[in-house]
């Protein structure tokens, strides 16, 4: 994606998210900045159609987010603590996924992931989801080397 | 925000590679690519730089001193001790991720500002200057202005009085008997002490203004911070209504509809 001749990474983003293409039925998949609501990067399935970041994309960034906010809330005032593993969303035609990374980004993101339920096995794609949380989730810490 | 978006509309069809300096308070620089954008830098907002350092600092008052010198713009310490952190501990991933952050939040403070008419800005491209931090990826510039439109929306919906230059300060009760706060909610709520706004707030925790503002206004839906630098003990005790929650899906359903609404409204 870039353009820049001086470049001499690829877009490692882009890259560890399209890990996620493996997932059979998959529409979409997005990196999303929750406190913000913003979407970092996509990656377009076998299942999906690619119309660049479309305002579904942003409807579902932004439900996923609120969906975040409030489940932490929930999450926060139960008694034991706990943290969220992932939410699943069930509709008619789709699963919406859900999975925090807390130690992500500049304060935690998450990733989305649409998936196509006739074409999807559900429990295999949390696990596949699963496995890519490491490679997002690399932490900036005093004295940390990787 | 007259100016900024023809001049950068200019340059996205020209495909130019360069800076293009906005003078002026509001200002910041845009650094294009191809007439692609590959990064945005705001005076007001921390940068990827200051983003990949905060975590390092263990130390409150070190990391308060190297921010009062960013936001003088001295920045070249921090550019090279963040170039010493991603050659050595931190991966192409995270950097990248904070790339993208800083340049959403400083676009919005570059472009989507509107510029008082009384301070005319000036604007400067100076053709195949890069910035620092090494650019994999570039966006579009109507993909970028249309995110700085969406957080715009959201700020306008946000209720309270919370807004990113608003001073805020934590109430002197609680509302309620009993609350559990995340990490960054405890972080503003200790530094919410009058004089800070959402903005201090960001640079101090190396997080994004916009998602720091959001931050405080649920704070403040909490009944934790005010921006009422007079709220009376008392009145703290009000229980705020839920109607002041904000969600980023109305506020991205509201925005479309407005777009949808405008061309009709404009017809005379």
């Amino acid at each position: 994606m870039t353009r820049d001749s001086n470049a001499k990474g690829e877009d490692v983003v882009h890259r560890a998210l399209a890990g996620l293409n493996a997932i059979h039925g998959l529409i979409s998949a997005s990196l999303v900045e929750p406190d913000s609501a913003h979407v970092l990067d996509t990656v377009i399935g076998d299942r999906g159609v690619n119309l660049g970041p479309t305002a579904e994309g942003r409807t579902v960034a932004a439900g996923a987010s609120d969906v975040i906010q409030v489940l932490d809330l929930m999450t926060a005032s139960l008694g034991e603590p706990d943290e969220l593993e992932d939410v699943i969303i069930t509709l008619g035609r789709r699963h919406h996924l859900i999975m925090p990374l807390p130690t992500a980004g500049a304060d935690g993101l998450i990733i989305v992931v649409t998936l196509d339920r006739e074409h999807t096995n559900l429990a295999l794609a949390r696990v596949q989801l699963r496995a890519l949380a490491p490679v997002l989730e690399t932490m900036t810490s005093p004295g940390r080397v990787s | 925000m007259a100016a900024h978006p023809e001049r950068l509309l200019e340059l996205a069809a020209e495909r130019a590679t360069g800076a293009l300096y906005l003078n002026g308070r509001w200002g910041g620089t845009v650094f294009l690519i191809d007439g692609r954008i590959g990064y945005v830098e705001s005076v007001l907002t921390p940068g990827v730089e200051a983003l990949l350092l905060r975590p390092t600092y263990g130390d409150e008052h070190g990391w308060a001193e190297l921010v009062a010198g960013l936001r003088r713009g001295e920045t070249a310490p921090a550019i090279t001790a963040a170039g010493q952190l991603i050659r050595s501990s931190v991966s192409a991933v995270d950097t990248e991720i904070l790339r993208r952050t800083a340049l959403a939040d400083a676009a919005l403070a570059t472009l989507g500002a509107a510029v008082p008419e009384a301070a005319r800005t000036r604007t400067r491209f100076r053709p195949g200057e890069k910035h620092w931090c090494e650019t994999l990826c570039t966006f579009a510039v109507p993909d970028v202005l249309a995110e700085v439109n969406r957080r715009k929306t959201v700020l306008g919906r946000l209720t309270l009085g919370v807004a990113p230059r608003r001073a805020v300060r934590r109430v002197p009760k609680l509302p309620i008997e009993r609350i559990r706060l995340t990490a960054t909610q405890w972080n503003i709520a200790r530094s919410a002490d009058g004089s800070t706004t959402p903005l201090d707030l960001a640079w101090l925790l190396g997080h994004g203004v916009f998602a720091t503002t959001v931050a405080v206004h649920q704070l403040a839906r909490l009944g934790v911070v005010t921006t009422d630098p007079d709220l009376p003990e008392s009145s703290a005790a009000r229980l705020v209504p839920a109607r002041h929650a904000m969600s980023f899906l109305h506020a991205s359903i509201a925005e479309s509809d407005e777009n949808l609404c405008a061309p009709e409204s404009q017809q005379p």
